[in-house]
């Protein structure tokens, strides 16, 4: 693991910078802005351009409405000129008139009023202003709303008269007048071809007013040029005019606002909603144009829209505006869906935003969490990378530990073949002649360098074993016989001077095995020296024999046993029993040896004793042992490889 | 009549004492024997020293040379292809006795030598036996 703290951070991994390069979501986030902004544009044009055909349509709606009650007042207006006027008895009277003196003039003017002015009333409550008859020469005859005014000569302030008296024509329109101003149907009268002069039958604005007012809901108003009403209007009626609320260039006719009967909205609310208008940003510019138009204000949380037509006198001057007001929620309800549009569209943009922005964010929290992985990757991979190398280390250590055995073996071996054979070159005489006493000192090195062989192998054995590096030299088809009477010799050279007897007991025509040979009778060799050393007398058994799916082979002695306590003993590595110490020799390497080379074998070493009687070992090794013959493949495979 | 009379018998091994051993054992059975520690000039002694009745080969041989290769080289060549050569070494059997079996050589006798045995083994092998001892 110290290996892994000094390697430099992964962090400058490729991986990082690609990632660093890559498509950002968040990138839309802009594009989806512009987009809202864009859509926000598109529904506020839409919306104005909505508002603005609906204030046309409105002032559209007023412009036909009162055309329409003009027209019908005209028709009114010429089934009283016909009807009522222009009668012969009336005729006949009034073509006098132009002629007479002033006299017979009071007489004519008073007959003819006595004979229209029933008609006159009646025609007045249904809104006839006036009743009005001139003289060819413009001079004002007879008004029937005013009959003591009369004598002024009109041609100056009354076009449509002169107009009329001259073309003999008849004249509607618009005009301002010295009392009321009004729309005025102005007739001629003819009497057997004879121009007699004119006649005027005039409506007030009320008339016209009542009228809308029962065509559309809301309300109307009208509203005179002030600089008019100064000029033309008599002084002593001036008064019949009062300034209008909405600005003081406009009058208002008195009897129209003494006399307002509007069913929707109340005076009240007309001049809440004029000081709204006052206060619109674009009020008086658009008064000014002289032309119609629509604004809508809002009053005490109600929207209202007043739309504006400009009215043209007979000579085509804007004298007036005929005004109509109305609850209009139009623009509102057109605005909230607007507004609801555009907050749907909002939020829907909100949303794409939040969408891009988490998928921007999940997307670097993946990438920081790959980055952490690759980081994490390119840990482990140095932790791979140092345990590996610590395997290959400890490998690498446990070659160079069988290694060193291999050598050990080898130099030590290689000096005791000359040990023990110059020895034996000089004890066997062929360098010369020895003497007894010679022989049996060489005989000591010789047995001395033997043991000597022995405890090397036993301790090249044992490190092996422990270092897990023992490998056996399998053979297959081996005659155990063969191993037993090898034996069996030794058994019997070793207990030739001891009153021992060696009894053999070897079942004959055993199966073969695969084993390692030289192992089983290292196993074998070291059972019967136990057995030989420890029996001073009695018997030495061997038997070699079938024993179910084994070969058991056992030695039985009648040596002095092992005690209980000593049972694991005999076992440990190094150590020996009191009994054994005592006889000396031995490096208690021999049995440990035995019990791991038999269960290397797949063989149970096992043993019974008795203290006093002796003891057998014995070992069975299975006939058939598959791990064995799978071994003896796989080494054959490695050495031919 | 002595067992290895005339028998020749050529030597690879680098161990003085050893090699001592060897000559003393088979010359007193008759044989004649050459020795080479491992060299550059052994397989041109071992050309001079033919015909060769045995091979006896070390296996842990200087400069870290394996007495496998040394013996491969022999066989290679159509001179010796037939001559037994038999592994007489010190190192563990239990690793080197397949080895020299798969190789197809002809025996392995492990260090130390018997005394009394070793004419014998080598008058075997002269014989085209093989002997995993």
């Amino acid at each position: 693991m110290q290996l892994v703290s000094k390697l430099p951070p992964p962090s400058t991994s490729p991986k990082a910078a690609s990632s660093a390069l890559r498509f950002r979501p968040v990138l839309v986030i802009p594009i989806v802005i512009v987009l809202i902004v864009l859509m926000q544009i598109f529904f506020k044009q839409q919306e104005d351009e909505v508002d603005s055909l609906h204030y046309q349509n409105l002032s559209r709606n007023l412009e036909v409405a009162y055309n329409e009650t003009l027209i019908g007042y005209e028709r009114a207006a010429k089934l009283i000129f016909s009807e009522i006027v222009n009668q012969p008895e009336v005729l006949r009277l009034y073509s006098r008139a132009y002629r007479a003196d002033e006299a017979e003039q009071n007489l004519i003017r008073t007959e003819l009023y006595s004979l229209l002015i029933e008609d006159y009333n009646r025609l007045e409550s249904m809104n006839l202003r006036q009743l009005h008859f001139h003289l060819p020469n413009n001079v004002s005859f007879l008004r029937f709303n005013q009959p003591d005014k009369y004598g002024d000569d009109l041609t100056n302030v009354r076009y449509t008269v002169a107009r009329t008296n001259a073309t003999r024509t008849a004249t509607f329109g618009f005009e301002e007048g010295r009392i009321y101003n009004g729309f005025r149907y102005v007739f001629p009268l003819l009497y057997g071809g004879r121009h007699i002069g004119s006649v005027e039958v005039s409506l007030s604005f009320n008339a016209i007013q009542q009228d809308l007012t029962n065509l559309m809901p809301g309300a109307t108003n009208f509203m005179l040029r002030s600089d008019i009403v100064q000029a033309t209007v008599f002084d002593d009626f001036q008064s019949y005019y009062v300034i209008s609320d909405l600005t003081d260039e406009y009058a208002y006719d008195r009897l129209v606002v003494e006399n307002y009967r509007g069913k929707d909205l109340t005076w009240e609310q007309i001049q809440a909603i004029n000081a709204a208008l006052r206060a619109h940003p674009d009020f008086e510019s658009r008064l000014d144009t002289a032309e119609a138009f629509t604004l809508m204000v809002s009053v005490d949380g109600t929207d209202y829209t007043a739309s504006f037509l400009p009215v043209r006198n007979i000579k085509d001057e804007h004298v007036a505006y005929v005004i109509y007001y109305n609850r209009d929620n139009f623009i509102t309800a057109s605005r909230s869906s607007f507004v609801f549009g555009q907050v749907a569209v909002g939020i829907v943009g909100a949303g794409a935003i939040l969408f891009f922005w988490y998928i921007d964010r999940s997307t670097a929290f993946i990438d920081h969490q790959r980055l952490q992985l690759a980081a994490k990757n390119a840990e482990l991979e140095t932790t791979n990378i140092a345990l590996d190398e610590a395997r290959k280390q400890a490998e690498t250590a446990n070659q160079l530990k069988s290694q060193f055995l291999a050598n050990m073996s080898h130099e030590l071996r290689t000096p005791l073949n000359a040990i023990l054979n110059f020895t034996k070159f000089v004890s066997s005489g062929m360098l010369g002649e020895v003497n007894a006493e010679q022989v049996e000192v060489l005989d000591k090195v010789s047995s001395n360098g033997k043991y000597l062989l022995a405890l090397i192998n036993d301790l090249l054995d044992i490190s092996k074993i422990e270092a897990g590096q023992l490998k056996l030299l399998l053979e297959d088809d081996v005659d155990l016989s063969k191993e037993f009477q090898a034996v069996a010799d030794v058994a019997e050279t070793s207990l030739a001077d001891k009153p021992v007897n060696l009894v053999l007991k070897l079942q004959p025509n055993l199966p073969l095995i695969t084993c390692d040979r030289r192992r089983i009778r290292q196993i074998m060799l070291n059972l019967v020296s136990n057995a030989c050393k420890f029996t001073d007398e009695g018997s030495v058994t061997l038997s070699l024999e079938q024993d179910g799916d084994t070969i058991k082979f056992a030695v039985a002695d009648t040596g002095p046993g092992i005690a209980p306590e000593d049972y694991e003993v005999i076992f440990e590595t190094f150590r020996q029993t009191e009994v054994g110490l005592k006889k000396g020799g031995g490096t208690g390497l021999g049995l440990p040896i035995s019990r791991r080379l038999a269960e290397i074998h797949g063989a149970q070493l096992g043993f019974e004793s008795v203290v006093g009687k002796g003891s057998k070992f014995y070992f069975t090794l299975p006939l058939h042992n598959e791990k064995l013959a799978d071994m003896k493949r796989r080494q054959e495979v490695a050495v031919l490889a | 009549m002595l067992l290895l009379q005339d028998k020749r018998i050529f030597i690879v091994e680098d161990n003085p004492s050893n090699r001592a051993i060897e000559q003393v054992l088979l010359e007193r059975n008759g044989a004649k024997t050459m020795f080479d520690r491992w060299g550059t000039e052994t397989i041109e002694r071992l050309q001079e020293f033919a015909p060769v009745d045995l091979i006896i080969m070390d296996l842990m041989l200087p400069d870290g040379v394996s007495g496998f290769d040394v013996a491969a080289q022999i066989r290679a060549m159509p001179q010796f292809n037939s001559v037994p050569i038999v592994v007489v070494s010190a190192v563990d059997p239990a690793e080197a006795l397949p080895m020299a079996r798969a190789k197809g050589l002809d025996g392995f006798i492990s260090k130390p030598i018997d005394f009394t045995r070793f004419p014998n083994q080598v008058a075997r092998l002269i014989e085209g036996e093989k002997i995993w001892e």
